[in-house]
């Protein structure tokens, strides 16, 4: 009985996610297992993932008491570093975080976004990360007004609560090392300021912009994820760093001068590699894989020559040796090919992917501009006694122009952009439909 | 349905510390067909995938880099070591050849990793459009093309840096024909994991390129290879 299964889904899902959970578990590598809250803030640790279920009473405090050994470990721990502003790339690394509380293994399986729940009144320590690790999350347009988002988001809660909450309420109860913190942590006020953030930021869609711009590679040298809210020397680990061959070249050169990988220390690399945005922990976890990427090959290449002499004075094992051979690399030469048709077909699905997005944008933006230009027609030449016009059933001139030509074209798929220009049309005039109808 | 049971079988076929990095596609696609979900929720386990993708695949890119630097280094010292003495050192050979076999193939996979998740992701969207008549793809979309996971260029890079030195330094001359029905026996030999996840691969993307019923502008133009370049000489047994 995992509590994935519990979390946040009706019970004909449950199923689902328990065999998610167990994948996850065996699966998880070693690396995320936390000990201690300072190893996390050194390993670009994993976060917990809570499912936002949120009641107010004990039951609610046992929802994240489980997952307390982990996720406290956290918060508590980062409140010992200065955290930056900003990373709506959240640092974790896996989605599912393994708790080791009193010893024993469970399944965390939360939400980021309900995380802020548990942050709220941590929020002296953690405030910048949190709140808008939140606005990542609810910055996307809700196409209801704000009261309307709000209630969805309790109800739909409610369902879950519905379906999910005392099988798992009860083996919570039933586990050890509930820390007493959280159900301090849970009460009702928090739902409210959970419910109150969303409705004030679900119709702020310019943070949406800088919120992924945030993602955006914007130093070419360096290349780490955020780059716009602080200065690069408070980043924490909490930044994922993006590598490159060159910046790779450049570790090389430094591990080198300092007398190889195993001499070198991090804080010596860092300093000869001088390079703006770089901290510390990524260049220690990097020196961790680079260490562990010599280490094999140079076990297997110092096996290999005492080998080859040894086959070189047999004449039986040699003729038949060269036949295997001659097999192996055909073996791999096929390997190659498929691998390579591989390659080439994905770059060019890619292509095409971004270029089916790019012209549906476009059209979309032409739609919307048409449809504009109707209603200030509209506006202007029509009194209000009018019956509202839908421009989707009178296309105006320009419009039908352009839906001849996308069809009449010879290419495929401006042909199929013609044919979703339609529901493009239909669902943009539809939701203007709505919104013109609640103005009113 | 055809594509979740691809991704499936996808996941099945990749190397085991892959397979819970992939889209849960199944899972997500159950939960749009409950009635009570909010957008807001959705829309944070879809940044939660992606999240999962971001760390992922940074994670690897960093990895390969580094082997793909540790590789070169060795193919110089081999290279250095026998000069024009081929013979003594076979083994080495094979097993250098082997290895940068095996790493392009790996890189391929990841490549096709950022892909598979981003046409689920895609899909995803489609149909949550489709039930709540919404406008969430379009954004959404836009947003995940500027997400790390997608930009594969580096990788790729790579990928084709490798085909090219796997053709100058280590050029076969083997009749094609009858070599390939040994090789597709004796693919034991060069990395079968890797070969099957390949193959699967493509006849994932063949299938799903073959049309669908809900074709649209946003869908994919049929593959552009022939039957018997993909199908011939493999079978998964």
């Amino acid at each position: 009985m995992t509590l994935a299964s519990d979390f946040g889904f009706p019970t004909a899902m449950s199923s689902s996610f328990t065999t998610l959970e167990e994948r996850y578990r065996h699966n998880f590598p070693n690396t995320l297992w936390v000990s201690s809250g300072q190893e996390l803030m050194n390993n670009s640790p994993v976060p917990c993932q809570v499912f936002p279920l949120v009641s107010g009473g004990s039951s609610g405090g046992n929802l994240f008491s489980s997952s307390s050994g982990f996720c406290n470990g956290v918060y508590v721990s980062s409140s010992s570093q200065a955290r930056p502003s900003v990373s709506t790339v959240p640092r974790d690394r896996m989605t599912v975080a393994h708790v080791s509380g009193e010893g024993r293994r469970q399944g965390c399986s939360v939400e980021t976004q309900s995380l802020q729940l548990i942050n709220q009144p941590q929020e002296q320590k953690n405030m910048t990360w949190s709140s808008d690790q939140l606005l990542g999350f609810f910055d996307f347009p809700v196409p209801d007004p704000q009261a309307e988002s709000s209630r969805t988001m309790v109800s739909s809660k409610e369902v879950l609560l519905k379906y999910e909450w005392p099988d798992w309420a009860d083996q919570l109860i039933s586990d050890d090392g509930l820390e007493p913190n959280w159900s301090e942590l849970l009460g009702d006020p928090n739902v409210l300021n959970l419910d109150s953030k969303i409705t004030t930021s679900s119709s702020d869609i310019a943070r949406q912009e800088i919120v992924f711009k945030n993602q955006h590679q914007v130093d070419p040298s360096m290349e780490p994820f955020d780059t716009k809210n602080s200065p690069a020397s408070s980043m924490t680990s909490k930044q994922r760093m993006r590598w490159t061959p060159e910046l790779h070249e450049a570790f090389v050169e430094a591990i080198n001068q300092l007398g190889g990988s195993e001499r070198a220390t991090p804080k010596a690399v860092l300093k000869l590699m001088n390079s703006p945005g770089l901290t510390i922990y990524h260049v220690k976890s990097h020196l961790q894989k680079y260490r562990t990427a010599r280490y094999k090959p140079e076990l297997s290449e110092n096996r290999e020559e005492p080998q080859v002499k040894n086959l070189k004075t047999i004449e039986d094992i040699k003729s038949l040796d060269l036949k295997t051979s001659i097999e192996i690399t055909e073996a791999l030469r096929l390997q190659m090919k498929v691998q390579k048709q591989l390659h080439e077909q994905l770059e060019i699905q890619r292509s095409l992917q971004l270029q089916i997005e790019e012209q549906g944008r476009y059209l979309q933006m032409m739609i919307e501009k048409q449809q504009k230009m109707q209603e200030n027609k509209k506006d202007t030449s029509f009194s209000s006694s009018m019956p509202e016009v839908d421009p989707c059933l009178a296309p105006s001139p320009n419009l039908s122009q352009a839906f001849h030509k996308a069809t009449n074209s010879e290419s495929s798929i401006t042909d199929q952009n013609g044919c979703s220009t339609m529901d493009q049309s239909e669902s943009a005039s539809g939701t203007s439909n709505r919104k013109r109808v609640r103005e009113d | 349905m055809k594509f979740g049971k691809r991704i499936k079988e996808q996941i099945q076929e990749s190397l085991p510390e892959w397979r819970d990095k992939f889209l849960r596609y199944k899972e997500l696609k159950n939960l749009i067909s409950s009635p009570a979900l909010a957008e807001s929720i959705f829309v944070g386990l879809l940044n939660a995938e992606i999240d999962k993708f971001n760390a992922f695949f940074v994670e690897q890119e960093e990895d390969f880099i580094i082997h793909h630097k540790e590789l070169q280094s060795r193919i110089q010292r081999l290279v250095e070591k026998c000069g024009h003495n081929d013979e003594m050192f076979r083994e080495e050979i094979s097993e250098i050849r082997k290895d940068i076999v095996n790493f392009h193939g790996e890189m391929v996979l990841l490549v096709n990793y950022s892909n598979i998740n981003y046409t689920g992701l895609a899909k995803i969207l489609k149909k949550y459009d489709k039930r709540t008549r919404g406008g969430l793809r379009s954004p959404f979309i836009q947003k995940v093309l500027h997400q790390p996971f997608f930009k594969t260029d580096l990788v790729s890079r790579l990928v084709r840096e490798w085909e090219t030195t796997m053709d100058a330094v280590f050029p076969v001359t083997v009749v094609e024909a009858e070599a390939e029905r040994c090789a597709a026996v004796t693919s034991a030999a060069a990395g079968v994991g890797i070969f099957r996840n390949t193959v699967a691969a493509l006849l994932t993307m063949k299938e799903m390129r073959r049309g669908s019923s809900t074709y649209s502008a946003f869908s994919l133009p049929p593959l552009n290879i022939s039957d018997s370049d993909l199908s011939s000489p493999i079978h998964i047994p």
